[in-house]
């Protein structure tokens, strides 16, 4: 077990060089400059340069690239352009926010899904079934940053049952504040789940072991929750993890919707201030999330299944 | 002996459009108590549906349309689904035929043998648990503490199968219904599998309904058998008259399907042609078609019932003789 996790955790190297490339050349794609985002627009040309020296931008693109790598081995983030304080301080802070926000509609999808795919699997077929697939299908087809503006108009600006937006300074008022933006996120993400298990639960229902099951003499509700959804709980939260990435998306949007101050929001405003190394160092930081993500997920699974438990780690 | 289980008339249709097709139509049986009943035929005949018809669990849309099944003074035809759930394990276990898709993957062993007295009987945890080791000794499971904490994908075909037989003894039913349970195992397996059935029949005291295709199974293991083709019982007999004077055409031609694996280059019997769609069987007997007594009355009317003098009886207008050489066709 230990071993294996080792060895998908030194499998992040290549992962996490391979987007500190992609980023990097991505950020100098956007036009603009950044020592016009920092100067202003009454700027000489001689002032520009020299910021431009002092943050190394006059190199060639192949040495400055060279020389972040060398920077990050050293555990040296860089120093934000616009904030002007240590970028690892910086998205340190703004981590815990995106976090909790992941983890909030994780579990709102799983609260929304797991309900929703035994109603669509039992009653498959039948009208509850059919309409629960419109929800889905428009549930997956919305936006989030325009369910997210929806859901503040009704629940927000109608009945005055949640804040706007913001984020809060006790845990109780966090998560009070983080409903709206974490129910957001997870309308688009519980549709798939639900779907994943409708299937997989329709079809462990057919199978024999639910006929031992009943044989048995066991009420409908154990065989149901013990037996079928013990079995088609586990292809659901591997579609889950699969979407963990498309989550993790969705969080950028709505962080900057709901105002969260997290790494999302944190992202969208150093890209308009053209700030390379925060724009940098908060996409690696979301790299390592989704990859982390997906690690948790397949050990999860490996815990669930007694089939994948031995063969895997092996 | 007393009646322990009558099916009485029982139909089972699957609605299909508006119609219903029958699958099984007017079988009536009596299974009496510590006794073994076999029930065999080809494919499709319905045995399969039949037993399954007795706990109530039919597959997809298929549905008892007429008749009962009393047992123990309950008719299970009519039975609500909470007085089914205290019949089912308690009072009637079954062993499917698929011992590789009978037991859930993700559960250990132990605790699916366990887990039916937890719906029955007032046991503690402890004694729930004492129970479940001594129901996988009584199956013959080697080392029960391992076994019980393995899952399903690390045991053999065989000790799957005894599992599930574990699974079906732990309450005590006084019935066991075996729907092929040897089908899907290998043949010296097989027969381990055919003698522990008989061994726990004795033992417990238990009567056996068995579901096979094979006439040799039904040899080794039943008292009485009965035949069923397209869909209704065609002859019922004491298992020594059925080998001995077989005197529906359909047994006869099934008896002489039997390869005889002793004596090499023996040719084998097939029984020519295909069983009736249940949907379009012919207005007169289902097996005229393929019947070597065939006669124009067959094709007229469905023959009634005839008992037999040593019990059971037939369905035939023209069956063979009584004591009989067996007619070769």
């Amino acid at each position: 077990m230990l071993t294996y996790i080792v060895r998908r955790l030194l499998l992040m190297i290549p992962v996490a060089l391979g987007i500190t490339l992609a980023v990097f050349l991505l950020v100098r794609l956007i036009p603009g400059d950044p020592a016009r985002a920092i100067l202003g627009i009454h700027a000489t040309p001689v002032l520009m340069a020299a910021v431009r020296a002092r943050l190394g931008l006059d190199r060639g693109i192949g040495m400055q690239y060279l020389l972040y790598l060398r920077s990050l081995v050293q555990g040296d983030f860089g120093i934000s352009y616009y904030y002007g304080q240590p970028v690892a301080q910086l998205v340190l802070g703004r981590m815990v926010p995106t976090l909790v926000l992941l983890l909030y509609s994780t579990i709102i999808s799983l609260v929304i899904a797991i309900p929703a795919g035994i109603l669509a699997a039992t009653q498959q077929g039948r009208g509850a079934d059919h309409v629960l697939r419109v929800v889905a299908t428009a549930g997956l087809g919305l936006p989030s940053y325009w369910t997210g503006f929806i859901l503040i108009l009704l629940l927000s600006v109608t009945f005055h049952l949640f804040p706007i937006a913001g984020y809060g300074n006790t845990w109780g008022a966090r998560l009070y504040n983080l409903f709206l933006p974490a129910l957001t996120c997870a309308l688009n993400v519980a549709p798939l789940v639900m779907r994943a298990l409708r299937t997989s639960l329709g079809e462990a229902l057919g199978a024999g072991f639910i006929d031992t099951a009943r044989a048995k003499g066991l009420p409908a509700r154990a065989v149901l929750l013990s037996h079928a959804l013990r079995v088609a709980i586990l292809p659901a939260l591997h579609v889950l993890g699969l979407n963990i990435g498309f989550l993790v998306g969705n969080t950028v949007l709505v962080e900057n919707v709901f105002a969260v101050p997290g790494l999302g929001q944190l992202m969208i405003s150093s890209i308009g201030t053209r700030d390379y190394p925060t724009i940098q160092m908060v996409t690696l930081m979301f790299g390592i999330i989704v990859v982390l993500i997906y690690l948790i997920t397949d050990l999860g699974q490996i815990m669930l299944d007694p089939r994948v438990r031995r063969s895997e780690i092996g | 002996m007393v009646d322990l289980l009558t099916v009485d008339h029982l139909g089972i249709g699957i609605p299909r459009g508006s119609n219903t097709v029958a699958l099984v139509e007017d079988v009536s049986f009596t299974v009496r108590a510590g006794e073994s009943y076999g029930i065999v035929g080809e494919s499709g005949c319905g045995k399969s549906t039949t037993i399954r018809a007795i706990i109530r669990l039919l597959t997809g849309k298929a549905r008892i349309t007429r008749g009962a099944v009393r047992f123990d003074g309950v008719d299970l035809a009519q039975a609500k689904e909470s007085a089914l759930q205290s019949i089912r394990g308690a009072g009637i276990g079954m062993v499917f035929q698929d011992p590789l898709t009978a037991l859930n993957p993700v559960l250990t062993v132990g605790r699916q043998i366990a887990e039916g007295l937890r719906y029955h009987g007032q046991l503690s945890a402890a004694d729930r648990h004492a129970r479940m080791l001594e129901a996988m000794r009584l199956v013959g499971l080697p080392d029960p503490a391992r076994i019980a904490a393995s899952y399903p994908h690390e045991l053999s075909g065989g000790q799957r199968q005894r599992a599930a037989i574990a699974i079906a003894l732990i309450a005590s039913p006084r019935l066991l219904l075996a729907d092929e349970p040897t089908t899907a195992l290998d043949v010296t397996i097989q027969a381990q599998i055919l003698r522990l059935l008989s061994d726990l029949r004795s033992r417990l005291g238990m009567a056996l309904v068995l579901v096979t295709h094979d006439l040799g199974v039904v040899a080794q293991t039943c008292d009485r058998v009965a035949v069923m083709y397209s869909g209704r019982i065609v002859e019922e007999a004491p298992i020594r008259r059925i080998f001995e004077n077989p005197r529906h055409p359909y047994t006869v031609a099934l008896l002489n399907s039997i390869p005889r694996g002793s004596r090499a280059g023996h040719p084998l019997h097939p029984i020519a042609g295909m069983p009736p769609d249940p949907a379009h069987r012919p207005s007169g007997c289902s097996f005229a078609a393929r019947c070597p007594n065939r006669q124009t009355d067959c094709e007229a009317v469905a023959p009634g019932w005839t008992p037999d003098a040593g019990g059971g009886g037939f369905a035939c207008f023209h069956p063979a003789r009584a004591h009989a050489e067996v007619p070769h066709g």
